[in-house]
C-alpha cells in the first residue's frame, strides 16, 4: 500500500521535474505595460510539430531543424517598454531564484552603467548541457529566453548573420552600449 | 417560268403527312419515358440502394473530418514553425549581445 502510495506521488511529481523551471505568473502581467510583446511557449511535442515544417532545402531552417531536434522545449518572453522603470527587480529575480540550483551554473554576468544587464545561465547533464537560460534588461527590455534540452550555445550563435540575427565580427568588439561596462564574475568563469 | 422557280414552288406545296405520323410520335416519345422510369424502377427497387445512403454520408463525413483534421494540423504546424524561428532569433540576437558586450570588456582590458 505504501509503494503504491508513493508510486502515486513520483507520478504526480514528475511533470513539475520535468519543466523545473517556470516563467512567473507576475511576468504575464507585464505585457499590458509594454509596446511590444513576445509570448513563445513550444512543448515537445509542439517543437515535433514545428520541426516536421522546417524545410531541409533552406539551409537557415534546416540549421534550425538540427538544432531543435533534441529539445524538449522553447520557451520566450520578451516585453518592450516605451518609457524605463516599467518592470521590476523582483520580477527578473523569480526567474533567478529558480535557478540557484547546483543544476545551473551562471557562465556569464554582463553589468552595464547603461543599465544593460545580461546573463547567460547552464544547466549541466552530466557532461551534457541540459538546457540554456539567457535574461537580457535593459531600461526598456526585458527578454527571458529558456531552453529546454541539450543545446550547444556554439551552435545557436552560429546563426549569426542569419534568419535576422546579427553577424558578431569576433576581430573587435560592437559600437553599441557604454565602454564603461563591467563583468561580474559571479559563479565559475565569465564566458 | 424558270426552273429554279419550279422547284421552289414544288418545295413550298403543303404536304400532308402519312396517316399514323401522330400515332407513331406518341409511341416513341412513350418509349423513352419507360426507358428513364424503368432505369429509376431497378435503381430504387434494389434493395442496397436505401441502406448506401448512410454509408455514403458516413464516407463524406469521415472523408471530411480527415481533411478538416489535416487543415488544422498543417495551420498549428506553421504556426509552430513561426513561433520557433522567432524564439531562435530572439535567443541568437541576445546571445550575440551579450557575447559582444563580453567581447569589449576584454578588449578594454586588454587596451589598458
Amino acid at each position: 500500500m505504501t509503494w503504491k502510495l508513493s508510486m502515486l506521488a513520483i507520478a504526480a511529481f514528475c511533470p513539475l521535474l520535468a519543466q523545473d523551471i517556470k516563467m512567473p505568473v507576475n511576468l504575464d502581467k507585464l505585457a499590458e505595460h509594454a509596446t511590444e510583446t513576445v509570448d513563445v511557449t513550444l512543448d515537445t511535442s509542439m517543437l515535433q510539430l514545428a520541426s516536421r515544417f522546417l524545410s531541409k532545402d533552406d539551409p537557415d531552417e534546416a540549421k534550425v531543424k538540427k538544432l531543435v531536434s533534441k529539445l524538449k522545449g522553447v520557451y520566450v518572453r520578451s516585453f518592450e517598454f516605451d518609457k524605463d522603470g516599467q518592470y521590476s527587480k523582483s520580477d527578473v529575480e523569480a526567474i533567478r531564484s529558480q535557478l540557484r540550483t547546483p543544476d545551473w551554473a551562471r557562465i556569464v554576468g554582463v553589468k552595464s552603467v547603461q543599465g544593460e544587464n545580461s546573463e547567460v545561465y547552464l544547466k549541466k547533464n552530466g557532461d551534457q548541457l541540459g538546457g540554456l537560460v539567457v535574461i537580457c534588461a535593459e531600461p526598456k527590455e526585458l527578454t527571458i529566453v529558456h531552453i529546454d534540452g541539450p543545446i550547444d550555445p556554439e551552435e545557436l550563435s552560429e546563426l549569426g548573420g542569419h534568419m535576422g540575427i546579427p553577424k558578431l565580427d569576433k576581430s573587435k568588439p560592437g559600437k553599441s552600449g557604454g565602454s564603461k561596462s563591467k563583468s561580474s564574475d559571479e559563479d565559475k568563469h565569465e564566458e | 417560268m424558270t426552273s429554279f422557280e419550279d422547284q421552289l414552288r414544288q418545295a413550298l406545296t403543303r404536304k400532308e403527312p402519312p396517316p399514323n405520323f401522330a400515332a407513331r410520335v406518341m409511341e416513341r416519345a412513350k418509349r423513352q419515358e419507360s426507358v428513364l422510369a424503368v432505369g429509376w424502377q431497378w435503381l430504387s427497387g434494389r434493395a442496397w440502394t436505401p441502406r448506401l445512403v448512410p454509408v455514403m454520408a458516413a464516407l463524406l463525413l469521415v472523408g471530411g473530418a480527415a481533411f478538416y483534421r489535416e487543415h488544422q494540423r498543417a495551420t498549428e504546424g506553421e504556426a509552430a514553425k513561426e513561433k520557433l524561428l522567432v524564439a531562435v532569433r530572439i535567443a541568437g540576437s541576445k546571445l550575440q549581445k551579450t557575447q559582444q558586450q563580453v567581447m569589449k570588456i576584454q578588449f578594454g582590458r586588454v587596451n589598458q
